[in-house]
This record gives structure tokens, sequence and C-alpha cells, in this order.
């Protein structure tokens, strides 16, 4: 319900529930990659049932933000590229592609042969339907808009043959390119009414492995194996259609309710496993735990620099130094997730590893921070204060139906080290529109947030002056610099990996330097698995695949 | 059961015929017992430093989440926190929004049904109608209502649910009001011509109160529910003060691997509710059978 109000821009609650939790998979607690490997030939049939911690929002990849939408959805819609879990790009609906110099303009040579799920014909005019669909600001979109953002039309060169232009260099929109959100709906949906897509699963028409047969809201989505599949991406492990004939993804909200379904063997995967029950699901014989760090943005809290006493350096510098981040993850993690040392995911391209423990735990130099700036003072609670004025700040609690991973408790935590140096958090809470409405203006000290995407250029959409959230960026620090301005779209204007590393690289170090934001812990999924099931695969964003998915039970 | 003693104005005005023998069913020690936990729990609301003297949001992450021990007589939580000693903390908001609440739906309650009973034909239609809508609602999604308008916030918690329960007061004061009004001593102050105000004031409001104070007791307890229960949603309590409907959500996803931070909060709630419900139907059936 809240959504209809949000819908009309990007908003920093969904930045949150956009982000981490990606599902993860690869990296496995009993040693990785796919569990199949050892279990023997893939055998077809079968069904296989998810459970999932939240449902969609809004079903329509090319509106919502949410990771919950692409990662559902990614059965049912595919993409022009494939980027594999190591990053890498191979051919999907696009058999091969060129990029022009200046990174304007992206040709794809389309696969022959692929076919909608309604019979209609996957060819260079659907590949311009969505996209125009996608920029058309009746669409509303949350975040594909921002994926293509200086997007200013598609040519058909042939019915095989598109070229889709920028007016700015676009580089990373290969990669976005590969995201569910850019995947393609059939052109007969888009036009019976785009509006549809959002609220009604089972109004989705794709080209992908499975097709949508039945939705209950609330509860469950039933997807059935599309037996025409025929144009699996490279690198997918076989051809043809999927090997499940069916998959059932059911809506488990409540932590404990997921995981009692998964050891009591009522769902063969689950998503989301809480790190307190790891343990529990490890000591299981039946199951294993997956466990992989998300790439993207590390979760973070931002600081708004155009707001006293934020304004000052030292102030920022004290927070950041002040939190014992790495005991607060570990004790409300159970060891499971790890602190961040950047505002990026260590397995996101460019990642600054130099960054690593270059900021330790040092509450006597946050002292002396404070001290020099000036807060000297202490009232009756032990709060600094100056000129009479207490060092309260104020960071909203996300409204509890987008809180996840505990994130209220590591606020506590937060909370309490920052008392011992004398500042205090207040955490009001407000109906997610207020939120929204005060946090565009700038009205908070403090936000939080974490996002997933495997591409550096997130930098982009968090620290560029540009990226205001009136124009679908997340500039949550509301930061205004010019070498952060200058890197970032550096960044985004080649491909060539030695220059953007070295971007992206200063670009983390000015953040952490400015204290801008402060890096908490990396998004990391923990995804619980029957051992009946197996060659459960993730994609670069870490979000399962079921594609390649068999299972023993039939 | 409390909601239904709120909502059902006959059983004062027709003080069931029955009232003798369930009186002599009512346990007396339980009824004893209930009086001294509302006593402790008053105490421990009041100052809470008089029975522990560890602080309730210190955090000690070496010590997370340990079983109930000698050291922490209900265990820790997974900040290292003092369950024991944020459970006590913990009373005073959970039963002042309890309070609140109940003395604001009281007022409010009591001031619509007066004016009610004696604001004339018109103004009665009006106003009961008025009431006659709110209470069609369930008082937890009126409470819910409240809150989405008024914002969060411990306050507005306890204005919500005092806005939940006022339209219940409402009915049974005006009614009350009712049967006072004509009552013989109200007739014969009128005769003496008594001014309207203070014949009001002297007559009509002592005389509706009394059953409705002993139903504010009863009520109280139903508060203190609806008021964790929002606070469970986040709408309540701001972290890190310990509030037991607050404690008890955070202490939901534990109850498998640490139960203790759920159950105790869950007990407070549990044994404050039973203690004012038994306590306040003692007093309502007290009064019943004395009423008339």
């Amino acid at each position: 319900m809240h959504v209809s109000r949000s819908r009309s821009r990007p908003f920093y609650a969904l930045v949150a529930t956009a982000a981490t939790a990606a599902i993860a998979l690869s990296a496995c607690g009993s040693g990785g990659g796919t569990s199949g490997a050892a279990a023997g030939r893939p055998t077809a049939g079968g069904s296989v049932t998810y459970a999932v911690d939240t449902e969609p929002v809004c079903y329509d990849v090319h509106v919502s933000s949410q990771d919950i939408t692409a990662e559902i959805q990614r059965n049912v819609v595919d993409s022009l590229v494939f980027e594999d879990a190591n990053k890498k790009f191979h051919p999907w609906l696009a058999s091969s592609w060129e990029i022009s110099k200046d990174n304007k303009s992206f040709t794809f040579h389309l696969r022959k042969g692929v076919k909608f799920t309604d019979g209609t014909v996957f060819d260079a005019s659907a590949v311009k339907a969505n996209f125009d669909y996608i920029a058309a600001p009746a669409t509303k979109s949350q975040y594909a808009s921002t994926l293509i953002k200086s997007y200013t039309g598609t040519d058909i060169i042939d019915p095989d043959t598109v070229r889709i232009n920028f007016s700015t260099p676009s580089a990373p929109f290969l990669q976005a390119a590969s995201t569910t959100y850019l995947g393609f709906y059939s052109p007969k949906t888009l036009a019976a009414g785009g509006g549809k897509l959002c609220a009604e699963s089972a109004a989705q028409v794709g080209t992908g492995p499975f097709t949508v047969a039945g939705y209950t809201k609330g509860q469950s989505v039933q997807f059935a194996r599309n037996p025409a599949y025929n144009w699996a991406p490279q690198g997918a492990g076989h051809t043809g259609p999927a090997y499940l004939s069916k998959l059932t993804i059911r809506i488990l909200p409540e932590d404990s309710t997921r995981v009692g379904a998964l050891t009591s063997g009522q769902v063969d995967i689950a998503r989301a496993v809480p790190p307190s029950d790891v343990k529990a699901v490890q000591a299981d014989p039946a199951l294993s735990l997956v466990r992989k760090q998300a790439a993207g943005g590390s979760y973070q809290i931002f600081l708004n620099v155009t707001r006293a006493p934020l304004t000052d350096q030292r102030v920022r510098e004290a927070i950041e130094r002040g939190i014992n981040i790495g005991a607060d993850v570990q004790a409300v993690y159970f060891g499971q997730y790890t602190r961040a040392w950047s505002p990026l995911s260590p397995t996101t391209p460019s990642y600054d590893s130099s960054l690593n423990n270059s900021w330790p735990f040092d509450p006597t130099l946050a002292n002396k921070l404070l001290d020099e700036a000036g807060w000297t003072g202490r009232n009756a609670k032990g709060v600094r204060t100056k000129d009479g004025k207490a060092l309260t700040l104020v960071w909203p609690l996300m409204p509890a139906e987008y809180e996840k991973d505990q994130r209220t408790i590591l606020g506590q935590a937060i909370q309490a080290d920052l008392k011992k140096i004398g500042i205090d958090l207040e955490r009001p809470t407000f109906d997610i529109g207020t939120y929204i409405t005060k946090g565009y203006a700038g009205q908070f000290d403090i936000l939080d947030a974490s996002w997933a995407r495997p591409e550096a250029d997130i930098l982009r959409l968090f620290f560029n002056s540009t990226s205001t959230a009136a124009t679908g960026g997340q500039n949550a620090s509301f930061i205004s610099d010019k070498q952060l301005d200058q890197w970032t779209n550096q960044g985004a204007a080649t491909l060539d990996p030695a220059v953007r590393d070295a971007a992206y690289g200063k670009v983390q170090e000015r953040v952490i330097s400015l204290a801008a934001a402060v890096p908490i812990y990396v998004p990391t999924t923990l995804v619980g698995v029957s051992k009946q099931v197996h060659g459960f695969t993730a994609d670069a964003s870490s979000w399962p695949l079921f594609y390649g998915t068999w299972t023993d039970k039939k | 059961m409390t909601a239904m003693a709120v909502a059902d104005p006959a059983l004062l005005t027709h003080p069931p015929v029955t009232g003798d023998r369930t009186r002599r069913r009512l346990s007396r020690p339980g009824v004893a017992l209930a009086g001294v936990v509302l006593v402790l729990l008053t105490l421990v609301a009041v100052d809470p430093g008089l029975f522990t003297s560890t602080a309730p949001n210190e955090t000690d992450l070496a010590r997370a989440l340990s079983g109930p021990s000698g050291a922490h007589w209900f265990g820790t939580d997974q900040l290292g926190r003092d369950m024991f000693a944020r459970v006590l903390y913990g009373a005073r908001p959970s039963l002042l929004v309890g309070l609140g609440s109940t003395v604001f739906a009281l007022l409010g309650g009591t001031a619509v049904g007066l004016a009610a009973a004696l604001g004339g034909r018109v103004g009665d239609e009006a106003l009961m109608r008025l009431v006659d809508v709110l209470l069609s609602l369930p008082p937890l999604l009126l409470a819910l209502l409240a809150v989405t308008v008024l914002g969060t916030g411990t306050v507005n918690v306890m204005l919500a649910v005092a806005i939940a329960f006022a339209p219940g007061y409402a009915r049974i004061v005006r009614a009350e009001a009712l049967v006072v009004r004509r009552s013989g001593y109200v007739e014969a102050a009128v005769g003496l011509g008594l001014r309207r105000p203070v014949l009001v004031a002297r007559h009509v409001l002592p005389n509706t109160l009394g059953p409705l104070l002993v139903l504010g007791t009863v009520g109280f307890g139903t508060s203190v529910i609806y008021a964790s229960g929002l606070s469970f949603l986040g709408l309540g309590a701001r972290p890190p003060s310990p509030e037991w409907g607050a404690m008890l959500s955070e202490g939901r996803d534990f109850l498998s691997s640490a139960w203790w931070i759920g159950v105790f909060p869950g007990l407070g709630i549990t044994v404050a509710v039973i203690a004012v419900n038994v306590v306040g139907r003692y007093a309502q059936q007290r009064f019943a059978g004395r009423a008339r």
C-alpha cells in the first residue's frame, strides 16, 4: 500500500530492500560451487520448493528496485548478456555485441529462433519495445531506468540487430544489460497494459526457462518448465529446457517459520537463513548451507555532510573510528558476516583491498577528534555538548516491514558504542512516506543502506553530486565533492579495468577519508539447501539460477 | 475477556444475579497474590533501580546470549545486555502506556458520554452514532489507524490506544448518566432549583464514575496488551529503551536458540495483565454486588 506513493521515485527504503539480501550460492560451506558435481548425473523432472523471506512489492522487473523481484523473475525473463559468478560476460539473447569507442552506443546481434512463451518472436522490435517502456516516464521505473539513465533510443538495424544509444558514456551498461531489471517481456504483454505486471505475477510473459503457472498473493508463486527453451546462456552448464518440471516459491517472512519449513523438509531451499540458525542448519545431515558475500554496496551508514555538526569532518571521523564495528558485527551475526572496510563489498569488481584494516576501531582517537572539534562539555546523560547544544544525531529507523538482517539490533550496538564517546543517537520511527520525504529533503543526520549490484558504478549512484534523490540517485550523504564526481564519471566512461580500478579505488579511499559513509558489514547471503537438490547455482548478483537445478526427489 | 467487559455495559447496568455465587467462587488468595504482584510492579515501574544495579542499556558483547544464571537471572540478549534489568526497566514504559491510555480513554469517553446524555436529542444522536461507527471498528484496527495519523512513538501509541477504547467508555457513561439523571435524587435536586452545571458536577458525574473506574481497571490490562502489540510492530518505544512489546519482538527470532530473550518480557506482560485483571474483576464484582 505504501508502494503506490513511492512508485514515482526510487527511494531510500528500498535501497535496503533492493540491496543486500541477495542470494548466494556458490562458495559453499561444504566446499564450493554447485553442490552437484559429486551427486551424479542430472535428471529431468521433479519439483523444488524455494522459501523466500519477502514478497515483491511489485513484480515488474522494469519498475521494481527490489532484489527479490529480480531474483524470482529471473526464472521468467532472460537478458541480452549473462554475467557469471566470476563476473565474466557471456552471450545470451545477444550472440555478440560491439561497443562504440565513446561508450555511447551498444550494438547487439540477437540470437535467432528465440520465442516468448506466448509465441511472439524475440527480435529487434521486442528489444526496442522493452527499453522504450523502461525509459517512458509513465512506467515510473524505480530502478531499471537509472541503469539506462541517459538512454536516447534504440535503432532497429535489421530484425536481428539493434543499437542502443546513450547521450553520455555508459560503459556500465553492459553489466546492466545482464541484470533481470533489463530483461525482456513479450511486447504483447507490454502493449496489453504494463500496469498489470506490477501486481500480477501471472501476467509475466518472457523467454525464460520457466513460465508462471500459478500465483497466490502473499503465499506462493508456481512455475512450470518452458519446454521450448533452447537458448540458455553460454556457461550455463547444459542446453535445452530446464531439468525441473515444477518450481514453487513460497513466501515465508517469519524467520523461524522459514527455517522450520526447511528443517522439516516442507521446502527444499530457504533463502536468508538467520545467522543465529546457521549452526542448526549445518548440523542437520539432510541440509547444506551455502554462504556467499553479495557483490555491491556494503551495508553502511551515510553521514549527512550538509547538516551540522556532521559538516565538521572531525565529528564524522570520530563516528567512523568510534564504532566497534568488528566486534558488533561478530556478535550480532554470530560470526557469519564480516565487517566491511569499503563502501563496496569485496566481491565487487574494482574493490580496493588496501582499505582493509586501514581504519580500525580507535575510541581514543575518536574522543580526541571530538575534543578538538569543541565538543568538550558533558550533560547529565553523559552526552557531549558544545555551546550548550548536545551532540545528538537523528538516525531514523527503517519502518519495521523493510527492516532486515537484525539491523535494529546492530543499530543498538552502534548506539551503545557512540554513547561511550559521548554521541547520542536518536532513532525515531516514521511511516515510509514520511521517511522518504524527510530523507529526500536531507532532514536526517544519518541514513543506512546497502545495495546489490556487482558493478562499481554504484559508487556513482551514491557519491556523485548529481545522484540526488530527485534524479533517482542515492546520494544519502548529500556529498558534493569535485574529485568524487570526476572519478565516478571517469569510471563510467570506460571499460578498461585498469582505469576503472584506479578511479574507483580513489573513490573508495576518499569516501573513507572524508568519512562520508561508514561501511559496517558485508551483505552475505545464507541459503539452506536440501542435499536432495543439486546444481543450485548463482549469477553474478549471487541470485539463484534454477535452470541447472535438479532433484533426487521425483 | 477484558474486551468483552469493556464493550458490555450490561454487566454494570444490570448487575448479574449470580454475583454472590461468583464472588464466593473467586479465590481470595489469588486476589491477594495479584494485589501483591501489582504493588511490586508499581514499585518496579516507579524505581527499577531498587531491584537491580545493572543498567538496562549496558552492552557487553563478551557475555552475549548467555542463559539465565546467578549473575544474570534472566540471561543476556544479543548485545550482552542483562535481561533482568531490561525487563524491570521495561515495566515503566509498558505500564505507563497502559495507564496513560486508560486515563485518556476514560476522560474522553466520560466527556462524550456525558455530553450525549445531557446534550439533548440532537447532540445525543450525533455523538452516539459517531460512537457506533467507531465501535464497529475493531479496537486494534482503530489504534493502528490512529498511529498512522498521529505518527509513531510512545505518547502517540498511548493516544492511539485511548482513541480505540474511548468509544466503549462513552457508551457506558451515557447509559449510566441516563439512569442517574432519572433517579429520584436528581429529580429532587432539580426540584430544589439546582443549576445544571452544579447538578452535573455534584450528582450525575460522581454517580456515573463508580462503575467506570472499575471498568477502567479491567480495561487497563487490555490497554497494556494493545500498547505492547503496537510496540511489537515497531510503532512504540524507540530503541534502545527497553519496552516489553519491543523486546518480545526482538526475541521472537531466537525462541529456538535463546528462549529467554522473548520469554521474560512476555511473562512481564502476562503477569501484569493477569494481576490487573484479577484485581479489576474482583473490584467489579464487589461493586456490582453492592451497587443497587
